[in-house]
């Protein structure tokens, strides 16, 4: 674990620094937003300067951190449930012809469904409680985390399963050397795209049903018609997103599929 | 690793047949490896030579006759090298080891060991599968099989889609490892003279279903055996009339036949 951290802090710089093409290409994103903004009413889009100073404020002031805590609160451990059951049952399934046959048409009927139905399910459940918002993310994260669980077990070579039989490698060996590396070339994909499903669904499980949160917040600028308000919550949570997903998940990918890109 | 006394251990095959469904793939086997012999079969594609290896590797289950393996430790030689693509070399030589719960430490000392005999030095060794040449891919699956001292070794195909000069050296280095420490090799193969090269008996198998359809003895040590001797003796079983119908070859030319037993071979 001390070894994962280590190397993870040791290529961080060397991420970072192959990040400057990305960087240049939001910064221009950003340069078009200024330009339209000079086009357009201020109440309809206003400038990313204002939006990036309301931003500045809100954080500053306290408040946004402590929305943005209950809402990453809420997101992660939605997103921690449909992790943990949804890569778990979908390798069960993956190890079984019937079941993942069986569970193709639930996962099909699940994806199916849209999030703002689930939503007022959880409402009517869970009420104005964590447990709505929480719901509504592990529902949706709950399919592609599945899926991909399901593929990685279903694709693994059947030569290196015989191997391993005539090896004798007992079940945890298995699950270790064979299963696990093989199903997480599938799973991290699949995870990251659960991940960004996550904060969508739970800053609108916010807006319709809590009292606290980002979308609570954004539910409040909207009522006040703060365009610069909304953008600033929007620019927070698309930014926390990005963190998370390239600071952490990024590193720890390639950290684990080394083997693949050597070839 | 001294083995004390004669190692008395066989393996022991009566009457195994198996099906696939409605297919008889194998019927009627009967086989009797001692301890340091190499026993080939060889036949043509599709007479049930690989089903009969993973019955005997219990990769199977067995349906009919009865296979007694009284050695302690088999292992698997594959003919495509079968190596997890996320692990090093190092690692997948060491894997059977570590199957048995063998230390990490000492794991990798014995994976190190029999590597170097195998001539995969220390950068080889950190590399990943698909770094490696086909060649050094298949030493590391001998070595991942031989690391652990087996005392029933199978080979599936395990030399043939190597070059001449790949062939020449992993014989060599099972020989080697053969003289160091007698181990039964059952192998199977398409190749007749790989056959006659390395092993003391050659059954010659049939198919439809998959039957022996006759053997031969050649009781001098493989190691010390010569191409041209290797050659005549090849030539001779492909002489012979049984041999001919089991690989779907024509009938023999009728011309002097030659004489296997002059070049050492004796029908069982």
């Amino acid at each position: 674990m001390i070894g994962v951290v280590r190397t993870w802090l040791r290529g961080l710089p060397a991420y970072l620094w192959g990040g400057w093409g990305a960087i240049a290409s939001l910064l221009l994103l950003l340069a078009g937003w200024e330009f339209a903004s000079q086009w357009l009413d201020p109440l309809a889009l206003p400038d990313p300067r204002t939006v990036l100073a309301t931003l500045h404020g809100l954080l500053t002031d306290g408040n946004a951190w402590s929305e943005l805590a209950i809402t990453g609160r809420r997101a992660l451990s939605g997103f921690a449930l449909s992790l943990g059951i949804g890569s778990a049952l979908g390798m069960l399934a993956g190890l079984s012809m019937t079941a993942s046959m069986m569970a193709r048409p639930w996962v099909t009927v699940l994806v199916g469904t849209p999030p703002i139905g689930w939503l007022v399910l959880a409402m009517l459940w869970f009420g104005a409680s964590d447990g709505t918002p929480m719901f509504t993310v592990f529902v949706a994260c709950f399919p592609p985390i599945f899926i991909g669980a399901m593929q990685g077990v279903r694709t693994l070579d059947g030569q290196l399963r015989e191997m391993a039989q005539a090896f004798a490698l007992p079940p945890l060996q298995r699950l270790f050397d064979l299963y696990l590396p093989h199903v997480l070339s599938y799973l991290f994909p699949a995870w990251i795209t659960a991940l960004g499903v996550s904060w969508k669904v739970v800053v609108m499980a916010e807006l319709l049903a809590t009292a606290d949160g980002v979308g609570a917040a954004l539910a409040v600028t909207r009522s006040q018609l703060d365009t610069a308000g909304s953008l600033a919550w929007i620019v927070a949570v698309v930014g926390a997103l990005l963190a998370v997903e390239y600071l952490l998940l990024e590193p720890v990918k390639r950290e684990v599929e080394r083997w693949r890109t050597l070839a | 690793m001294a083995h004390a006394g004669v190692n008395t251990a066989a393996l022991e095959l009566a009457g195994v047949g198996h099906a696939y469904g409605a297919r008889t793939v194998l019927s009627g086997i009967d086989l009797h490896l001692p301890a340091g012999r190499i026993h080939a079969l060889v036949g043509p594609s599709g007479c049930g030579k690989t089903t009969l290896l993973h019955l005997v590797a219990g990769l199977l289950p067995l349906q009919d006759g009865t296979i007694r393996n009284g050695f302690a430790r088999s292992a698997c030689m594959f003919q495509q090298p079968r190596l997890l693509p996320w692990k090093s070399a190092l690692d997948n030589i060491a894997l059977g080891l570590k199957a048995r719960g063998v230390p990490r430490a000492a794991r990798h000392a014995q994976a190190r060991d029999q590597a170097r005999r195998f001539g995969l030095d220390d950068t080889a060794l950190a590399q990943y599968p698909q770094q490696l040449s086909g060649g050094m891919q298949s030493r590391v699956a001998l070595a991942r099989a031989l690391v652990l001292a087996p005392d029933l070794l199978l080979l599936d195909e395990a030399f043939s889609a190597l070059d001449v000069g790949l062939k020449a050296e992993l014989y060599r280095q099972l020989l080697a490892e053969q003289a160091r420490r007698p181990m039964g090799v059952l192998m199977i193969t398409h190749d007749l003279m790989e056959a006659v090269r390395l092993a003391h008996a050659v059954w010659v198998m049939a198919p439809a279903p998959g039957r022996i359809a006759t053997g031969f003895r050649f009781d001098d040590a493989p190691a010390q055996r010569t191409d041209a001797q290797v050659y005549a003796r090849t030539a001779g079983l492909l002489e012979d009339a049984t041999v001919r119908a089991s690989f779907g070859l024509d009938a023999p030319a009728p011309a002097a036949p030659l004489a296997l037993a002059a070049v050492g071979g004796l029908r069982c």
